[in-house]
């Protein structure tokens, strides 16, 4: 395996506020690496980072052997890196359609070719409920099916790693059940996937590795399995809703 | 009832103008939530030039052609100089300043060049006024609106239909999720102002032979162009159109019932009122700001 995606001493400042410091991580090609972490620890800002929507203060980000720190957020989708960022951020006045054609944006022909109209359908596959939604306004779907969409958005740009932040954020135990599955298939297929994510349980039981970020920093780093039984873990992330 | 449809007449003639200058501000504003306070100079720009290029022998339909293209290269300069670097984030307000301040300096440099007169543009729409139910009208006076719901019309199918179309909408609605799908908004913006410059100039073009021409003829087109965009809401295209006809037919009538000199001050009065009732404008959507 090798290095898809490589984070070195990755720093974010908003003005005085270090939001993360000194961070590093690696995503191997195919691999399902999670962040977890509290509400502010610097999960977001560290996604936001790599897909470009903030600069850096520091570090090295390193995407299939090029530099991509401090580059703009529309030219990172380019080399490969798609993000479904935190809130879905989906165009509410925009059909379902539209969004995802959208989603192609980055794409030689934009939305036209005939490769854009397979992905298309191959996202109704996985999402039966969009397909039927497709002339609807974005903005009247239920927050589910609005994720499903930032999803499938995010997926119409054909990445090698999808980032996905904050997928479980308002949504119902019963639509991450079938979300979290969905995202294990795609990864089976063979996408890298990078998910922040605050429900630790859910995170430690799909992905392979897993990151703990704690004010800012890496506290700890290793195979998911490993960090669900670590006690640091179990009492700071896990207690409250008991590790199944 | 021929005087009221006279009014009425002439009023959708200069509202249909009002409604193109609108259509410029709510292109320039979604895209870069900035706008070109210079834009009723570009009115200026399409119509002073094509007079200049007519006397210069050059043909009709050249000579507009060129003028849009002038304006155009003016609306793509302007954005990149004038409110590019104002205009980094919500807060900042130096493109007012600095946009209000190249309006002037155009006017000036027109006023030298092409004189501190008004000219009329020639053009077959104003030969001869036909008469509908005893009211007469010419012919440009009815292309003007119509040129105006025929632009939001077609700008409504282009946004739905083709990619740079959904990304303008898309950078409207959101900059930050508009970038991580791959669109470039600065692209977005230039296009944008390309896009309302070429509008701009076409409507000078289209209310000179009706209103002449003039060095400072641009000023009072923009600052109502900009009255109008607001109180529609300057987030809706059809919402500005609406507005512009609307406003355009009030001050006929306030022209042929009270008097000339009330128009301005009924209009604005009007304006005022509307805002305080709808801070959105009347088709207008609230505007999350994020700083």
């Amino acid at each position: 395996m090798a290095a898809l995606l490589e984070v070195k001493n990755l720093s974010v400042t908003y003005g005085h506020v270090e939001a993360v410091r000194d961070v590093s991580l690696l995503v191997e090609e195919g691999e399902y690496v999670s962040i977890i972490g509290n509400n502010g620890a610097g999960k977001s800002s560290t996604l936001k980072a790599i897909a470009g929507v903030v600069k850096p203060a520091a570090g090295e980000i390193v995407l299939d052997g090029k530099p991509i720190a401090g580059m703009a957020s529309y030219d990172v989708v380019r080399r490969g890196l798609s993000m479904v960022p935190e809130g879905r951020l989906i165009f509410a006045d925009q059909t379902v359609e539209d969004n995802l054609y959208l989603g192609a944006y980055s794409r030689r022909g934009g939305g036209r070719s005939a490769a854009v109209s397979e992905d298309l359908e191959r996202m109704f596959a996985l999402f039966p409920i969009l397909k039927d939604r497709r002339q609807q306004l974005a903005g009247s779907l239920s927050g589910g099916e609005q994720q499903m969409l930032a999803l499938s958005r995010g997926l119409l740009s054909r990445p090698r790693l999808l980032m996905i932040d904050e997928m479980s954020l308002g949504l119902a135990p019963r639509v991450l059940e079938t979300l979290f599955p969905v995202i294990e298939k795609l990864n089976r297929d063979g996408l890298a996937i990078l998910l922040v994510e605050q429900l630790a349980t859910v995170a430690l039981r799909y992905a392979h590795r897993s990151y703990v970020m704690e004010d800012s920093r890496i506290l700890l780093s290793g195979p998911s399995g490993e960090l669900a039984s670590d006690e640091r873990v179990i009492e700071a992330y896990l207690g409250r809703r008991k590790a199944s | 009832m021929s005087a009221a449809l006279q009014y009425f007449l002439a009023g959708l003639g200069i509202g249909g103008i009002y409604a193109l200058v609108a259509i410029g501000f709510h292109i320039m504003w979604s895209s870069a939530k900035a706008v070109n306070f210079a834009h009723g100079d570009t009115l200026m720009l399409g119509a002073v030039l094509t007079i200049v290029f007519l006397d210069h022998g050059i043909a009709m339909p050249l000579a507009i052609l060129l003028s849009i293209g002038v304006a155009i290269v003016f609306g793509v300069v302007l954005e990149r100089v004038a409110i590019r670097p104002f205009a980094d984030n919500a807060a900042s307000i130096g493109w007012m300043l600095t946009t209000i301040a190249i309006g002037i300096m155009l006017e000036s440099y027109a006023t030298i060049e092409f004189g501190a007169f008004a000219r009329p543009l020639p053009s077959p729409g104003v030969d001869k006024p036909i008469i509908i139910f005893g009211a007469g009208v010419f012919i440009q006076e009815l292309l003007i609106p119509f040129v105006a719901v025929l632009i939001v019309v077609l700008l409504g199918i282009f946004q739905r239909r083709t990619q740079l179309g959904r990304a303008m909408r898309a950078v409207a609605f959101n900059r930050v999720a508009a970038g991580i799908v791959g669109i470039n908004v600065l692209h977005v913006a230039m296009f944008s102002f390309a896009l309302a410059s070429a509008l701009g100039g076409l409507a000078g073009i289209l209310v000179a032979p009706v209103i002449q021409a003039s060095a400072t003829m641009g000023l009072l087109l923009g600052i109502k162009g900009f009255a109008v965009a607001i109180i529609g809401g300057i987030t809706s295209a059809p919402g500005v159109v609406i507005a512009g006809l609307l406003y355009g037919i009030i001050e006929k009538f306030v022209d042929g019932y009270i008097s000339t000199a009330a128009r301005e001050a009924v209009g604005f009065s009007l304006v005022i009122i509307v805002l305080m009732l709808f801070p959105q404008g009347l088709f207008g959507r609230r505007e999350l700001v994020k700083v």
